[in-house]
């Protein structure tokens, strides 16, 4: 079922109204009924419900196993094979194909493509399982008896279709323990709801007409290097609003139905360092990546050659996670060398500030280091623009080499620039909603609060004018039947 | 990314951590505890949690209620301006139809979209004489003209249905057969599509009874079919989506939502699409004069789902088997049987083709149908791969799948001309499998050997 439609939203205020009504001790099992209801909705999605119960029961039963065996090699060999269950449906289905069109080109090795469809979701819940298997390893979480709690887990529908990638830890508790109905928690799931409706259709789908355009013109060469550049940048702030939004919709559902749903970004791109970005940029991912990966190879306990090779196989694996292609690969290892790059020179750079006038005044050292970690951010992204449009590191050479020439024409000729502009198929109109909807959201995502508690601190009225403003610009400027989420697809 | 081992869960507190395997025991609940409320003040909590649902429950419904303005705002704009013409009246269409007959062009034809098929129906039983030769298809043979048909005004209508499915393509000609009123030559316009049986390629607005009646009447094959889908009227009715094309459709007309209407003024400077007196479709200036580069991104943008083929794996075997029924009927009634199939842009095509497996219907019909035609003895112009057909490249396209009809003029030498060919046994096929590169060194020879334009 597609979050951006009319029956998604039905689907919800059903989920929603029978679920407070439902005894509490029922609601869990309801919920169940409706995550596998949303996973059965589209026929595509239905024959791969066994891959997600297959992963459900697998590590339930393995949970339980870890808990009741003693040797530690055992617990250790148990949890290894797990992780290889889990680790390998996610590779048949997301990489054989082109492991096996990579191996038949370089050896020729005659295998077979499977031409399987990524089931929905795959990524995420095969990370929330291997996680809580981790988990329960380590004894950080006990082994969750009720299977039907642990199902709903797995399974929980706001997460499934772009994350977060939840912790057991974090959502059994609140499955066991359903709170009752609260309008202003209720309120402020449908607000986060709305405003990711908003973020996605305004904003994000304006800026991907506009960036898809630009990058078609790469094979005619068709855009000079001013446009090239603002595509760049602009796909960076158009990721960032397409994913946040779907965020912002599981965790409107979640909070409607009164399950906390972890916050997924924190404003990564107001950051003013690149560690400081990832920080905040796909929170779940990364403190998942943090957690089960980085950590358990050393993290930063033996010494620094050591932590940077680690950081290096943590956005390796990331790169790997988003595709298994090398624009995405190269993207992950880029950002890991900025990181490295970034954390190896620091003590150089804050030994230089002083002698560096614009940091004098704090506000503007503040934007100089937001735009240079902008900046760097969306030089890594190049690869990840060119490996969501199916291109090949030759593009993003292209990009690279393009970016500082044709200023001069562009800027000499300026009807041509505004012809040129044109053509980009987004109108005068659109394009200043889509200016004022970035203003909008950065005004209110910049408070240190989630913007379903900030609503509710508004006075009423003015409350009931934001949403009539955001019910407005989705229906009139609202991009609806463009593809889904960005993120969907990993 | 922060990769600190002291960073807490970041997810919240992680399960209270406890020995593997100790779980505690489960004390049962007294029946009632000393600090129990006494029962009266039980009821007053659960008066006061139900006082406080009806309460939200009010202030939900007030929100909502705020918005109904909006909802029904949309809804009068999107019955009043109705671009797709989903609510008008029959006695209009009935009208709309005698324009046509009567030689005139009518601009604001979109409006029309939705009851392209009742206009049809109309035009057959009005049809006196019925044309030479009529046009079956889908918007990607609208193209085709009386002056590309090589035919006289009166001798040619195109009746191609915007999104034309399996069901139109036989039902339309029931019509005429129905009537009595056959062409002495029928073009079909073959899409891929028609023999992929998947919810995706059909059109809830073509006519799934007439279908039936003709297989059931005509062909001995009984069959099942879908009921036309009765929402469709009121989907539209509050949909976003229609809203915007109802608002750019204002803009477009500058405000003017009259009906559609007899053209007034330059016929190739219309703000809306123009149906030509012969049934052929002008697009509207601003779409026939858009870039190139915005054909090609909206080539590019349709690969990612691509029209009506995106889950088609395979050639359905019994429509094709029912397919060569049809032409063969159709033959044995008289009147000649022209296949065109009309390619796609070169974007397009390329992508299907690097992704044949998943592509594998779309790639696996043309073969399908031109060894049905070649039983049949009907000759096939034109191919869906574009490097097929000499000097097509993407300036002949609108997008990803319409093209031109400068484009259809590169293969399709008219209706004299093929029933010429056709008498006197010439081989029309071509090399449908060919590459862009194996094309391009075609070309090249071609242009640069012979020094003659390729035919």
């Amino acid at each position: 079922m597609d979050i951006l439609t009319l029956p998604f939203l039905l689907f919800l205020a059903g989920a929603c109204a029978v679920y407070y009504i439902v005894p509490r001790p029922a609601r869990a099992a309801w919920l169940l009924c409706c995550s596998y209801l949303f996973y059965l909705y589209n026929d595509a999605n239905a024959p791969y419900v066994a891959v997600l119960l297959g992963a459900t029961v697998l590590t339930y039963g393995c949970g339980l196993a870890l808990e009741a065996l003693k040797p530690r090699w055992a617990r250790r060999a148990l949890v290894a094979l797990c992780a290889l269950a889990c680790m390998g449906g996610f590779f048949i289905f997301k990489y054989y194909d082109v492991a096996a069109a990579g191996l038949n080109s370089a050896f020729g090795t005659g295998l077979r493509a499977l031409n399987l469809v990524q089931p929905l979701g795959i990524s995420y819940f095969s990370f929330m399982a291997l996680g809580y298997i981790i988990d329960v390893y380590r004894g950080k979480c006990r082994a969750e008896r009720d299977f039907f709690y642990y199902a709903l887990f797995v399974s929980f529908f706001p997460c499934i279709f772009t994350g977060p990638i939840e912790r057991a830890g974090h959502l059994l508790p609140q499955f066991k323990d359903p709170p009752r109905f609260d309008y202003e928690q209720f309120a402020g799931g449908v607000f986060r709801i709305l405003w990711g409706f908003f973020k996605k259709l305004v904003l994000a789908g304006t800026l991907a007409t506009l960036v898809d355009n630009i990058y078609v013109g790469i094979a005619r060469d068709t855009y000079p290097g001013p446009m090239l550049l603002f595509m760049c940048l602009a796909f960076c702030y158009q990721l960032y609003v397409d994913f946040s939004a779907a965020t912002d919709i599981a965790i409107g559902a979640g909070q409607a139905l009164g399950i906390q749903v972890m916050e997924n970004f924190r404003r990564p791109l107001a950051a003013r360092s690149f560690t400081e970005l990832w920080r905040r940029w796909h929170i779940s991912l990364t403190s998942w990546m943090r957690d089960y990966i980085y950590i358990p190879l050393g993290g930063n306990r033996k010494g620094k050659v050591r932590q940077y090779a680690n950081q290096m196989a943590v956005f390796f694996v990331s790169g790997l996670w988003h595709g298994a292609t090398l624009p995405y690969v190269v993207w992950g290892l880029a950002n890991g060398a900025a990181l490295c790059i970034g954390k190896a020179t620091a003590p150089f750079r804050r030994r230089m500030e002083p002698y560096n006038p614009l940091y004098h005044f704090a506000p503007v050292r503040s934007l100089c280091k937001t735009v240079v970690t902008y900046l760097v951010f969306a030089a890594c992204f190049v690869f990840f623009v060119v490996g969501v449009h199916g291109g090949t590191l030759a593009d993003a050479g292209y990009l690279f080499s393009h970016f500082f020439t044709g200023w001069g024409e562009f800027f000499g000729d300026w009807p041509a620039a505004v012809k040129l502009m044109a053509s980009l198929d987004v109108t005068a109109h659109a394009f200043a909603a889509t200016v004022f909807a970035a203003v909008l959201v950065e005004g209110f995502e910049c408070a240190d609060v989630p913007v379903h508690r900030l609503i509710r601190r508004i006075p009423w009225p003015l409350r009931l004018v934001l949403y009539y403003v955001l019910a407005v610009f989705i229906l009139f400027f609202g991009a609806f039947g463009s593809s889904g989420f960005v993120y969907q697809n990993y | 990314m922060e990769h600190s081992e002291n960073h807490r869960d970041q997810a919240g507190p992680a399960c209270r951590p406890g020995p593997a395997g100790a779980l505690p025991q489960k004390v049962p609940a007294p029946a009632s505890r000393p600090d129990d409320p006494p029962p009266t003040r039980q009821a007053a909590a659960a008066a006061r949690r139900a006082g406080k649902n009806l309460w939200a429950l009010a202030r939900m419904i007030f929100v909502l209620a705020l918005f109904v303005p909006l909802v029904v705002f949309m809804m009068y704009v999107n019955y009043t301006v109705d671009r797709s013409g989903i609510y008008q009246g029959d006695q209009y269409l009935r009208s709309v139809a005698q324009m046509l007959l009567s030689g005139q062009d009518i601009t604001g034809y979109e409006q029309l979209n939705e009851q392209q098929r009742k206009i049809l129906q109309i035009l057959v039983n009005q049809f006196d004489p019925v044309p030479d030769t009529i046009v079956l298809g889908s918007s990607r043979i609208m193209q085709l003209d009386t002056r590309l048909a090589g035919l006289e005004d009166g001798q040619f209508f195109n009746c191609a249905l915007t999104g034309a499915d399996f069901y139109d393509i036989v039902g339309s000609f029931y019509l005429f057969d129905r009537a009595g009123k056959l062409p002495q030559n029928l073009i079909i316009g073959v899409d891929p599509w028609l023999f992929n049986t998947g919810a995706e390629a059909t059109d809830a607005r073509s006519d799934k009874e007439l279908y039936a009646e003709f297989l059931t009447q005509k062909l001995g094959i009984p069959q099942e079919y879908e009921a036309e889908d009765p929402n469709l009227k009121w989907t539209s009715l509050y949909s976003p989506s229609y809203f915007q094309s109802n608002i750019s459709y204002l803009l477009q007309s500058q405000g003017d939502v009259k009906r559609p209407q007899p053209v007034v003024g330059d016929l190739y400077n219309q703000l809306t699409e123009v149906k030509r007196y012969d049934g052929s479709l002008l697009y509207d200036r601003a779409f026939r004069e858009q870039s190139q580069d915005a054909i090609d991104a909206a080539a590019l943008y349709q690969t990612s789902n691509f029209a009506f083929v995106e889950y088609y794996t395979q050639v359905d075997s019994d429509r094709l088997e029912i397919f060569q029924s049809y032409l063969s009927y159709v033959k044995s009634l008289g009147v000649n049987v022209i296949l065109i199939l009309t390619p796609y842009h070169p974007i397009a095509y390329d992508n299907a083709a690097a992704n044949a497996d998943h592509y594998a219907g779309f790639m696996a019909t043309e073969p399908a149908v031109r060894r049905v035609a070649a039983a049949l003895d009907i000759p096939v112009y034109g191919s869906y791969n574009p490097h097929a057909i000499a000097g097509v490249s993407s300036a002949d396209f609108y997008d990803g799948i319409h093209c031109r009809g400068e484009c259809i003029a590169k293969f399709f030498p008219g209706v004299p001309a093929a029933l010429e060919n056709q008498a006197n046994g010439v081989d029309v096929s071509l090399d449908y499998e060919i590459t862009a590169e194996e094309a391009a060194l075609r070309d090249s020879e071609a242009s640069g050997d012979s020094g003659t334009e390729p035919v």
